[in-house]
């Protein structure tokens, strides 16, 4: 077990203390669970409260009484330990943004017991700090969210319209869900795809649709660490742009970002898809040189094609 | 433990006395500390840190009534005491469960029990479920930018901020309203003192340390708004209203991601027609186009013709 410091130990005493003087005659067992407490730590506590503390000139009335009858607790304290100590910044932030976070999810009941908590801990830091901060996790068709947790939660299979942004082409696919996860400010699920044969992260906003089969998921051996993006397929291209695209290297992961003398940036990084490519280079000024950096082959048809197929869109 | 005993004993002086105590009044109140003045300064020195560490409010005033004016010390019990939110333990479960399946990187996940205590418990039921929980391992993690604890001090405690920012010279001063976690960033929202205009700032933009003013420098107003994260609408000036058709495979997904878009009309082949608000016809072209060919601008006229100029631009590029 870790070695518990003096000033940890402080500041559980003084959150404790005034609890158990509110509430005479709790047992160690419920402060205990209350707390999260080991029972010998708890009696530690209180033993020290009792043997040490109290105020100058600690005649017996000025020092704090202990008694344990039946394992129930009754302590008697001077008024200085009423009330607990306030949130210091970190356990507020904590313990808000993750509230709040949560909360926020789309489908969260907005009068459930942990919006009620939120706002009760909005008000416990000072009026409408609550409100002062907003988390969201990521955004998501709050059906197709539903379908997700309703599948996690009773392990069925989920067949899913999900959008392949990369590809841009929309696949039918039945999945065995795993777990869900947000990351960078979007929710992904986890899941096994039973097309792919694989674990696949699919994007939760990118879901089309969702429904919940009846099958029940098979079990499958859950690999860590799957990290959400496109899968293989790779290469790496330089662009050769104006200063101001530096959006790019902002945006993106990129490998190497550097200025020319004249003044353009070179920026080289890694590119899964066509489509992706596409969009990248349809936001950069036509005149950006964009090359594949193992074939030294010219991309600018790439945006080309991608230009001529939108145009005939629109009829022109 | 006898530096707990004498850490305990110096806050109940603290808390109980009527007028700022100095150190040489601490030392004959509090038991434990060492023989000998360099010893003794040296403990209460290390006593005040670690009083200060736990955010315990000490304060430190100039007392005159001596020959010679001295420091004192005293903790103002409004500052101290935690307000009673009243929280019933299936509540504070509640956000045990929440605090245990989001993680804020860098900060000490001790955090989390060490302030719902503070608050009255963990709850029994939340630390069995917020075990389960843990043990799935975080759902998010969120992360902790520099300025970060500073600006959420400032905000909850109405402080006036300044800090530097990329992109500008000089400081900018902000009354910060509000802080949103967004698509992976941080952003503060406040009042800009020195553009006397309402700012959106991103933290990972800050470039130096927070400088802070005194608690409740400010009153916030009751609709503070956000962060804007609809580019097209950023600039100066009248919007020009304009309207975009989406096709139905793309149109969820705008609209998930931008719910508080104003839909014209829902067509019977599954496309739909939304109306943006255009400050920057720039940013209204980067949203287009990332659509490729299944989205197209249809009024006004103007901002059409513009889309359609930057995609011959492509075409000619190709030669």
């Amino acid at each position: 077990m870790k070695r518990v410091t003096a000033t940890e130990r402080l500041q559980r005493i003084l959150a404790v203390l005034p609890w158990i003087v509110q509430h005479q005659g709790a047992t160690v067992d419920q402060i205990c669970e209350r707390f999260g407490l080991d029972r010998k730590g708890l009696l530690e506590d209180l033993e020290l409260v009792f043997v040490e503390v109290g105020l100058h000139p600690f005649t017996p009335d000025m020092l704090t009484e202990v008694t344990i009858e039946d394992d129930r607790v009754y302590v008697h304290v001077g008024d200085y330990f009423r009330r607990p100590l306030r949130l210091n910044r970190q356990e507020a932030l904590t313990l808000l943004a993750a509230g709040r976070a949560v909360a926020a999810r789309p489908g969260a009941d907005p009068d459930g017991t942990l919006q009620r908590a939120v706002d009760k801990l909005g008000r416990a830091l000072g009026e409408g700090a609550a409100e002062r901060v907003e988390v969201v996790l990521g955004s998501a068709d709050p059906d197709v969210m539903a379908a997700v947790q309703q599948a996690l939660q009773t392990r069925r299979r989920l067949a899913i319209s999900y959008y392949s942004y990369g590809r841009d082409a929309s696949t039918e696919r039945e999945v065995d869900p795993l777990r869900l996860i947000s990351r960078e400010g979007r929710w992904y699920l986890l899941a096994h795809c039973r097309s792919a044969e694989g674990e696949r992260m699919f994007r939760v906003d990118r879901i089309r649709g969702a429904e919940v089969l009846d099958a029940p998921v098979d079990a499958h051996e859950s690999s860590e660490d799957v990290v959400p993006g496109p899968h293989g397929g790779e290469r790496t291209v330089q662009l050769v742009t104006g200063s101001d695209a530096a959006w790019v290297a902002d945006t993106y992961p990129t490998d190497e970002v550097e200025q020319l003398p004249d003044g353009r940036l070179r920026i080289v990084l890694p590119v899964t898809t066509t489509a992706w490519l596409e969009r990248l280079l349809l936001r950069l000024d036509p005149s950006t040189e964009v090359t594949d950096t193992s074939t030294g082959e010219s991309l600018r048809p790439v945006a080309a094609e991608a230009a001529a197929r939108i145009l005939r869109r629109y009829g022109a | 433990m006898a530096k707990l005993d004498r850490l305990l004993n110096l806050v109940a002086a603290l808390l109980d006395t009527s007028v700022p105590l100095t150190a040489e009044e601490l030392r004959t109140r509090v038991p434990g500390y060492p023989e000998g003045d360099d010893a003794f300064h040296r403990s209460f020195e290390r006593d005040k840190d670690d009083l200060r560490e736990l955010g315990i409010p000490l304060e430190t005033v100039v007392v005159e009534h001596h020959e010679q004016p001295r420091s004192a010390y005293t903790i103002q019990r409004s500052r101290y005491e935690l307000r009673d939110p009243g929280f019933e333990l299936d509540e504070l479960a509640a956000i045990h469960l929440a605090a245990t399946t989001i993680q804020l990187e860098g900060l000490d996940p001790d955090d989390v029990e060490e302030g719902l205590r503070k608050l009255g418990g963990l709850g029994p039921t939340g630390a069995a479920s917020a075990r389960t929980a843990a043990d799935a391992g975080p759902v998010g993690a969120l992360p902790v930018p520099d300025p970060l604890l500073d600006l959420f001090e400032a905000v909850v405690e109405r402080r006036e901020v300044s800090f530097p920012y990329a992109g500008g010279d000089g400081e900018r001063h902000v009354r910060p309203y509000r802080l949103q976690f967004e698509r992976g960033r941080w952003y503060l929202t406040g009042h800009d003192i020195d553009r006397d205009d309402k700012r959106s700032f991103r933290l990972d933009r800050i470039t130096g340390g927070v400088t802070s003013g005194e608690p409740g420098g400010f009153d916030p107003p009751d609709d503070v708004g956000g962060v804007q994260l609809r580019p097209w609408e950023l600039g100066e000036g009248d919007p020009t209203p304009c309207r975009v058709l989406l096709d139905p495979g793309v149109a969820k997904s705008v609209l998930v991601e931008h719910p508080d878009l104003h839909v014209v009309e829902r067509r019977d082949d599954g496309t739909t027609v939304v109306e943006l608000a255009v400050r920057n016809p720039v940013a209204l072209r980067n949203f287009v186009v990332t659509m490729l060919d299944h989205a197209e601008v249809l009024e006004p006229p103007e901002l059409r013709a513009e889309v359609l100029e930057w995609l011959r631009g492509f075409e000619g590029a190709s030669r």
